[in-house]
């Protein structure tokens, strides 16, 4: 029974993968194209470790700090599973869709517990694998482990995902625990997220530093005692045994308890009515809106009450804030440095790239016509034209990313000490891309739908439309950076006008289809 | 009222739909009956504009659908067999959501409103949001959004699937209201006893075919619908 309950959690896992639209078993072309992207990315980030910890392994072998290639790669591979991890576990564990089902069969609950966590870990070592295998065979080749070292290697291999699985798996509950107790669990989530968000770019900025400084002359020798990541590395490195006890008892420990608490609760918690806070209905007049404002609300409703709409679709807006943050700290100091080697004309095209590209991850227009599926007869069936409801979800988008923008924009006007006339062709010239953004978005949305989602997350990161806007998105910004520079030396405010002609032509080709081929296409959505 | 035209509609090669003439008047209500697959949901659907169709025409109060389909999806009111609603939205904002696409005064929302979300007991749940909703609950909200606007057609698919009894009464209590104030009503179903009891007209369709229509005592004389109704299942078409 338990392999049974393995085996339907990967079937599923893999149906997702190999599944095109309408449920059918996408073509063998589609199954090649989805294998060499996975193999891709997974080699692409394997080969990217690798060159690190080669260069790592070149720099310490030999030095008191060769420990230290194993201590980052713990820590990356810390970090990777966890940040990776905890979500998925929350879906995995408390809100996977079959819980009622399997739970209504004389199946032990013990048994469904135990396949979700031997699922989950199973796809930790995968994650794992990026990053540790590299590592491990760089410091093979570069430094080499002694017998013990070798042992207490694989030994750890095994135990990391224990750790983060068992960490992630009480914040999932805990996460679970929070939301079913308070009225807005959108904003809590979307907070905790944050938070974790946060922990996750500091991590990656330690990591980045460390690569990028001379690691020779730094002192690392306090990482050496770190908790988990030092013990860990000592452990493997030298063999030592009392660091690989105390490495060992940090996974063991939480994993057991994670298991006690959530295994004795897990039965409870699915079949725990979930409070939620009653809303009292009181009745007045309610506010009437036209027809047009009253599609964008909705829209603008569907975004605000998604968590998960909110932080994949809008992360873009987070990056705009964190890329603006990021050029106060580091270009504004060197800012004199840059106009007196005469190359002030590069600073406008600094803050617009960076607010740009940011704007480019913004994709609230890409999904939202997927995201109608089952409801979409109510727009269908309604008296409203198509063209409306098209612009209503382009304007949803511009309602909640252009503020930021232009916020950030100015802010970066003014860090950068730019002059007015540059500050407002920035402003222009982003909030051209930013409109162009949601045009486009909605374009893919409307031409690549995808209706064949359970879970509205599938609608939210699969599918062309999201990819085509998201790189689409960024080669397109990448280009309209690139028109800008070549004007810069001309006048930034002119490549800005141009930009801005460019996007508004684009926008303008997007409206007048809407107008026209584009009703038809909406008219004939899931027919 | 609902004037339909030799629709035919094809998936790929099954025709769901073959040549169906129909005329719904104003004032009648008209019950839509047939088996599984039988091409109901696939007429209803054309008639609101949901599905393009290949040949024929329909016309409500006498606007094409195919040429000014928002004219007339003002006129009619449509009820799916199953009303998925916007879950994120409480039960109040979707009807505000409905009432201010269809231009519904503040006053009169509020007056209907309040009629029916006390007619169908759901006026305490209102503010809730829809995704704690039961399906009945749905099912009711759904029917007062229908409601909301005052239309002129009515067009359902199984509207009493899922209702609890009061509900049921209450509805078909509205339906009459609604034709005699000289509206129509056109609904499928599979209740035979309930199309028989409050229906003027019927119409049977079979493999996308209209096999009869006309008014009750025409159709049934003096067997029962379901009599009648599996005799002409039984015969080859």
């Amino acid at each position: 029974m338990f392999k049974l309950l393995l085996k339907t959690r990967f079937q599923m896992f893999f149906a997702s993968m190999t599944q095109g639209k309408k449920g059918k078993n996408r073509t063998t072309g589609g199954k090649i194209g989805m294998t060499i992207l996975f193999a891709f990315l997974g080699l692409y980030v394997t080969f990217a470790m690798a060159a690190l910890f080669i260069s790592m392994n070149l720099a310490l072998a030999g030095t008191e700090n060769e420990f230290f290639p194993l201590a980052l790669a713990l820590l990356i591979t810390l970090t990777l599973t966890l940040f990776g991890s905890i979500f998925p576990t929350k879906t995995q564990i408390f809100d996977s869709k079959d819980n009622e089902l399997l739970i209504s069969m004389p199946i032990p609950p013990k048994y469904i517990f135990i396949s979700r966590l031997v699922f989950l870990l199973i796809i930790n070592y995968l994650l794992e694998s990026i990053v540790l295998v590299p590592a491990i065979i760089c410091f093979a080749i570069f430094t080499g482990f002694t017998l013990m070292g070798f042992i207490f290697t694989l030994l750890v291999f095994i135990l990391v995902p224990f750790l983060t699985l068992s960490v992630s798996s009480l914040l999932a509950w805990l996460i679970s625990l929070i939301a079913s107790k308070i009225k807005n669990k959108t904003f809590v989530t979307v907070f905790l997220f944050a938070i974790f968000f946060g922990a996750y770019m500091f991590g990656a900025g330690m990591i980045g530093s460390f690569s990028e400084s001379d690691i020779v002359t730094v002192d690392l020798s306090g990482f050496k005692n770190a908790p988990v990541i030092g013990w860990g590395a000592r452990a493997m490195t030298y063999g030592e045994a009392v660091p690989f006890l105390l490495f060992l008892l940090c996974c063991i420990a939480p994993a057991i308890l994670a298991y006690l608490l959530l295994n004795r609760s897990f039965i409870k918690i699915l079949t725990t009515k979930k409070g939620s806070v009653r809303v009292k209905y009181k009745e007045k007049n309610e506010k009437v809106s036209g027809m047009f404002m009253t599609l964008v609300k909705k829209e603008m409703k569907r975004f605000a009450t998604s968590s998960a709409y909110i932080l994949n679709e809008g992360m873009g807006i987070l990056m705009v804030i964190i890329f603006t943050i990021m050029i106060c700290v580091t270009v504004v100091p060197i800012k004199q440095d840059i106009i007196d080697t005469g190359m002030d004309f590069i600073l406008p095209l600094i803050g617009f790239g960076v607010v740009a590209f940011g704007s480019s991850m913004i994709m609230i227009s890409a999904p939202s016509i997927s995201l109608e599926d089952k409801n979409l007869w109510i727009l269908q069936s309604l008296p409203v034209h198509p063209h409306s409801v098209l612009l209503a979800k382009v304007c949803c988008h511009i309602i909640i990313s252009l503020p930021a923008c232009i916020v950030s924009c100015i802010i970066l006007g003014v860090a950068l000490g730019l002059s007015v006339l540059d500050t407002a062709a920035i402003i222009i010239a982003t909030s051209a891309l930013v409109v162009f953004g949601a045009y486009f978005g909605m374009f893919l949305g409307l031409c690549f739908p995808k209706f064949d989602w359970q879970n509205e997350n599938v609608a939210l990161k699969q599918g062309f439309a999201i990819f085509g806007a998201m790189f689409g998105g960024m080669i397109w910004c990448s280009l309209m950076v690139g028109v800008a520079l070549l004007m810069s030396f001309i006048s930034f405010a002119l490549g800005a006008l141009i930009v801005t002609l460019i996007n508004g032509a684009a926008c303008f080709g997007i409206h007048t289809y809407f107008h026209r081929g584009g009703e038809r296409r909406f008219a004939l959505l899931k027919q | 009222m609902i004037d339909i035209r030799n629709l035919t509609k094809t998936y790929g090669q099954k025709k769901a739909v073959d040549n169906l003439t129909l005329h719904i008047g104003a004032g009648e209500m008209y019950a839509f009956i047939g088996h599984n697959g039988a091409g109901k949901t696939t007429t209803i659907k054309s008639i609101c504009g949901l599905l393009d169709f290949d040949e024929g025409a329909i016309y409500v109060d006498g606007v094409s659908i195919k040429d000014n389909p928002i004219e007339c999806k003002r006129k009619i009111a449509y009820l799916p067999d199953n009303p998925d609603l916007y879950d994120f939205m409480s039960g109040i904002k979707y009807l505000n959501f409905i009432a201010n696409i269809f231009g519904v005064s503040r006053e009169d929302r509020f007056e209907r409103i309040k009629k029916y979300g006390e007619m169908f007991d759901i006026t305490k749940d209102l503010g809730q949001p829809i995704s704690s909703y039961s399906h009945g609950m749905k099912q009711k909200l759904a029917i007062i959004s229908a409601l909301i606007h005052e239309p002129k057609v009515l067009i359902m698919d199984e509207p009493f699937v899922g209702l609890d009894p009061k509900a049921t009464f209450l509805l078909k209590e509205e339906m009459k209201r609604i034709c005699d104030n000289g509206g129509a009503i056109f609904f499928s179903t599979h209740v035979l006893d309930v199309a028989e009891k409050i229906c003027d007209k019927l119409a049977i369709i079979k493999n996308g075919k209209l096999i009869r229509s006309g008014s009750m005592d025409e159709i049934k004389g003096d067997e029962s619908l379901e009599s009648v109704f599996l005799e002409l299942e039984d015969t080859n078409v």
